[in-house]
């Protein structure tokens, strides 16, 4: 992808990605579906993960799966308050950008203009 | 690389950190190499990076490696700011000093025939003046010496005579008197001359000499 994907994107992708299982998800596969959307080297995920732990959008539990620990974590409520923040943003910037890709309507110079005449 | 050597090897990079942020670390990646199962080790390793790569994204995101390097390199300008200070006496900024200072030699230079002879003359009278200086000391301690002898034997002249010529002998006295005063006013200008003009003159000699280069550099 051409794009980079700033830190706060990364961090709405992962919490949407979480969101989504009930039962919480664990790092592999949370990299294997964020994977689909973005590139996503498999190092950059840890650090995005302890972020949101630390910030309390996510919470951790370990269950025991054949005959080993496994890491799972969930969205908290804080997290879905945040998601939905960064959701909200989201409309709002891509609206615009796709506003100006698609060569602009712009009603404001519009009525400039018309107010001129 | 095996998937053990490299926990192995994250583990003692990971040293820095506390012992809890190492141990969510190694978790995660032990746990991620479980998950992506053996046939994928090889995949997940060369992708990973090296542990080293790995470790510094940890670092970057615990926040441990930007202070450290970032303290032993303000500590590093630093002594070479006073450095500079300590061995050019031009008080500057020291990023601005380079610059200035070869501008300035320039500018000092291409106008040199204009302060050359004056600052050269200047030099002379200093000159001069340290060496009237030094001999006035010199004549001033000279009469003081002859002085302190003369009043000092018309003392004792006088008192000897106190009897048998005690108007002569009195006025003797007297003179003595203004004699030795006069000596020690004499003492007092060699004093002067010696821990005041001559120093002070010494000191514009030197400072006449690192003047081109000083005053535009203050200024």
């Amino acid at each position: 992808m051409v794009f980079n994907t700033g830190a706060a994107l990364l961090d709405a992708i992962v919490l949407a990605v979480v969101s989504t299982e009930k039962e919480g998800t664990y790092g592999y596969k949370i990299t294997q579906d964020v994977r689909q959307a973005i590139e996503l080297s498999e190092s950059t995920l840890y650090p995005v993960l302890r972020r949101l732990l630390k910030a309390e959008c996510l919470e951790v539990y370990d269950k025991e799966c054949a005959g080993r620990n496994r890491r799972y974590y969930m969205i908290t409520e804080q997290g879905r308050i945040k998601l939905e923040e960064y959701r909200s943003e989201w409309k709002v910037y891509t609206g615009k950008v796709t506003e100006l890709f698609d060569g602009g309507h712009r009603p404001h110079q519009d009525e400039i203009e018309e107010a001129v005449k | 690389m095996s998937r053990e050597k490299f926990i192995e090897q994250l583990e003692s990079l990971l040293s820095p950190i506390s012992a809890q942020e190492r141990e969510e670390a190694l978790q995660y990646y032990q746990n991620y190499f479980e998950d992506a199962g053996k046939e994928k080790e090889a995949e997940v390793l060369e992708e990973l990076g090296t542990p080293e790569d790995v470790a510094k994204i940890i670092f970057d995101e615990v926040g441990y490696q930007e202070e450290a390097p970032k303290r032993v390199e303000e500590k590093k300008e630093e002594t070479e700011n006073q450095l500079h200070q300590g061995t050019d006496s031009v008080q500057n900024t020291p990023n601005e000093k380079p610059k200035m200072g070869k501008a300035r030699k320039i500018i000092m230079i291409c106008t040199s025939f204009i302060w050359a002879p004056i600052l050269f003359a200047l030099w002379i009278v200093i000159v001069t003046l340290i060496i009237v200086s030094a001999a006035l000391a010199f004549t001033f301690a000279v009469l003081a010496v002859a002085f302190v002898v003369l009043g000092l034997a018309a003392f004792v002249y006088g008192f000897i005579h106190m009897i048998t010529l005690p108007a002569f002998a009195i006025s003797l006295v007297g003179a003595g008197f203004i004699i030795l005063a006069l000596a020690i006013l004499f003492v007092l200008f060699v004093l002067l001359f010696v821990m005041l003009i001559i120093p002070g003159l010494s000191k514009l000699l030197v400072l006449s000499y690192t003047l081109p280069f000083k005053v535009k550099g203050e200024n």
